[in-house]
């Protein structure tokens, strides 16, 4: 019988730290470094019948966000053999309320005291025999990242799992509760120094009014010219590699006799790989730097100087670190999203978090800027901005848009002590990402090699081979390429590439270089390239991220909405880019120009006002979401649901 | 005195929340109830949000929700 021991404690406690080292780092692909949102599933390292659960962080088992309650959900609806709560001992107190939670269920618990490093630098001693008496449970102390007393833990953990519930009995009530762990800690924990002078010092810095922006700035830049340059290094190693493959493999093959066409399907198959593995090493070292900022503790305090602005747009701090999870992966990024409490601040951090750039848009961008601007690093730069000012745009026009699900809800974030990165952890989120890599081309890249080299070799009349005019494919751009004709790309290759972005936003490299066409002749200027890439950046992301937007999407009518949205605005940025190219280069009529401009204004805001269901009692014709009407009176209309609602907003009931 | 004026750098002790029940409950889940000992680190541009500082761990917290917390110089 498999034995599930859950892994149980407050965030930034270092369970996920614990979970890798027991597991052997062989835990399933899923969750980011940092930022644990769903249960991650392991067995235990020389023990097939054991499996480890790794859970968020929880502060108590009363849950609020999303990521919390997978916590209590989990309990309920698992039988779990034993319950090992990992517990920070530096930070005691706030910890043991869980303990004591935990101790009322019915499974035995293991505590585990964690970072005993730690306190040992601050000159501190923890009693272990009087607080395991305290609490009537064995409790052990270890330093996961020092891996000290390890072996000792796994003996425990099959001890534990056969022990017999904790005897005492605790106070229900919070105060008394609150007060009882104020006085075991005094009994059983004493501390010496100031733990927290280093952070404090290195945040003097770090979150300096006036430096914090500049500095937050310079290391993302840091991160994309590292993955650019030292990963543009060995990606022309790879794609060397799959060059000289791929001819002799064609040429072997010619030589055995094999059919053309044969030929033509392995070669096609080497080369779509070849093709996005080039990115392959880009990809990791991004990941490598985010993954860096995360496990040191930095964003969290990016959340906390960034907070009041991403208000301005209706977003909060927590939002911020969506959005540079989704600069490696868009999954990743709203994945996150579960973290935020507010269900249309959620919903809007859904639809705006694809715009970042994930690093398969970085792959078609740098692919694009080699082939027309000579590698300019200006390219991926200001498309990075213009997506930070399309998050910005669309955050303020999205702003009065509310779910259902609004309370006032406070705004709490956690800033972890500075931690030097564990070694460990970065190794699992590098040979992750590589899995996941192989993975996706393996499934998605082959797929999508063999439909373009089926759909481009064969046709209505059969085999086409050379003849591309015949091919499905060809029949598929031709009629889809007329939407594309106003942002200055409207041919049927890039047409198809566009939808073979659906797959994975790589794949328009690959489908573009598959169809072997010279890529300049596509494009009616070179603004026209640019605007192509917007619409990359802009357009929904990939089937991956939809479908995990679809499940995190607090108001599921939202789903169709932010794939319009995007889509739109992919749309009118790419125009306006290719109007400015057509004013450039060819003089055209402003006339027409303008015309163009206000019917795409039109548009717009037609269907800003049809699909925004902007919250407002019907009572108040002006519509304010405001304290004070344009009447100058308080907020007092009478709303459907015949209550007088003051100062907050009146909710319409979705009908 | 509310914790958004406090002095910084300053050890004070929590007198009064003025917050609705669930986001009490929620405050308390990090340790912060009436009694506790809290110190405001820094504020972010604008004065919002602050840090604070609660048993030896950090926390933000914005302005308008500090604005509901009483507190004292210890």
């Amino acid at each position: 019988m498999m034995k599930k021991i859950a892994l149980i404690g407050n965030p930034n406690c270092g369970k996920t730290t614990l979970f890798n080292r027991l597991t052997g780092s062989k835990g399933k692909i899923g969750n980011w470094s940092g930022v644990t949102v769903d249960s991650k599933e392991g067995k235990l390292i020389g023990d097939k019948n054991t499996l480890l659960i790794d859970l968020p962080g929880v502060y108590s088992l009363e849950a609020f966000t999303n990521d919390e309650k997978v916590v209590p959900n989990y309990l309920s609806s698992n039988s779990v053999d034993l319950i090992v709560n990992v517990l920070d001992v530096t930070n005691l107190e706030r910890n043991l309320r869980l303990t004591l939670e935990l101790l009322e269920l019915n499974v035995p618990v293991l505590v585990v005291l964690n970072m005993a490093d730690q306190l040992k630098k601050l000159g501190g001693k923890i009693d272990v025999k009087l607080l395991a008496e305290i609490l009537g449970v064995s409790i052990i102390t270890i330093s996961a990242r020092k891996d000290k007393n390890f072996n000792l833990l796994i003996d425990k953990i099959n001890e534990s799992s056969n022990k017999k519930l904790s005897e005492n009995k605790f106070s229900k009530r919070l105060d008394e509760r609150l007060d009882f762990i104020n006085k075991t800690v005094n009994k059983t924990l004493t501390v010496n120094k100031n733990g927290s002078i280093i952070t404090e010092k290195i945040d003097d810095i770090l979150t300096n009014k006036y430096l914090c922006f500049p500095i937050f700035f310079a290391l993302m830049y840091a991160c994309y010219f590292l993955s650019g340059k030292l990963g543009g290094y060995l990606s022309e190693i790879v794609s060397n590699f799959f060059a000289e493959y791929s001819g002799l493999t064609s040429a072997s093959l010619a030589s055995f006799g094999t059919p053309e066409w044969l030929n033509k399907l392995v070669c096609a198959l080497i080369n779509g790989l070849g093709t996005v593995s080039e990115f392959l090493p880009q990809v990791v070292i991004l990941y490598l730097c985010l993954g860096l900022m995360e496990e040191c503790g930095y964003m969290s305090r990016v959340a906390f100087f960034s907070d009041k602005f991403f208000r301005k747009i209706g977003l909060s701090g927590k939002s911020v670190i969506c959005l540079s999870l989704s600069c490696g992966c868009t999954v990743s990024g709203i994945m996150a999203c579960k973290t935020i409490e507010d269900g249309g601040e959620r919903d809007r951090t859904i639809i705006l978090t694809p715009f970042m750039p994930c690093s398969g848009k970085v792959a078609v961008f740098s692919w694009f800027s080699y082939k027309f601007f000579g590698g300019n690093p200006l390219i991926s730069l200001s498309l990075y901005a213009l997506s930070l000012v399309s998050v910005a745009l669309c955050g303020l026009l999205l702003k009065n848009k509310k779910s259902n699900d609004t309370v006032e809800n406070i705004f709490l974030l956690e800033m972890p002590p500075y931690r030097v990165p564990s070694l460990r952890n970065l190794t699992v989120i590098a040979t992750e990402k590589i899995k996941e890599f192989i993975i996706k081309a393996g499934t998605v890249v082959f797929s999508v090699s063999i439909a373009i080299w089926a759909l481009k070799n064969f046709g209505f009349s059969g085999y086409v081979g050379d003849e591309i005019e015949k091919s499905f494919i060809f029949f598929l751009g031709d009629k889809i390429k007329y939407i594309f004709y106003p942002l200055g790309f409207g041919s049927w290759q890039i047409a198809v590439a566009i939808l073979s972005c659906i797959m994975a936003k790589e794949s328009a490299v690959e489908t573009l270089s598959a169809l072997s066409v010279p890529i300049e002749s596509l494009f009616a200027n070179p603004f026209s390239v640019y605007a192509f890439l917007v619409f990359v950046l802009l357009s929904p992301p990939c089937i991956a991220s939809i479908s995990q937007a679809k499940k995190q999407l607090f108001d599921k009518k939202n789903f169709a909405f932010m794939l319009l949205f995007q889509t739109l605005t992919a749309y009118i940025f790419a125009l306006i880019i290719n109007l400015v190219g057509i004013i450039f280069y060819a003089r055209l009529g402003l006339i027409f120009v303008s015309l163009t401009v206000i019917i795409i204004l039109i548009i717009a805001v037609a269907f800003y006002s049809v699909f925004n269901p902007t919250a407002h009692c019907k009572g108040c014709k002006k519509g304010n979401n405001d304290l004070k009407c344009k009447n100058k009176k308080l907020f007092t209309t009478i709303c459907e649901n015949r209550k007088v609602k003051k100062k907050t907003l009146c909710i319409r009931k979705s009908g | 005195m509310n914790l958004s004026t406090a002095p910084e750098k300053r050890w004070l002790i929590v007198k009064k929340i003025n917050l609705t029940d669930r986001n009490k409950l929620r405050l308390s889940q990090f340790g912060l109830n009436v009694g506790s000992r809290v110190m405001v680190i820094r504020k972010a541009l604008f004065r919002d949000p602050l840090q604070i500082k609660i048993y030896g761990f950090f926390m933000s917290i914005r302005q308008k929700d500090a604005d509901k917390i009483i507190v004292e110089i210890e």
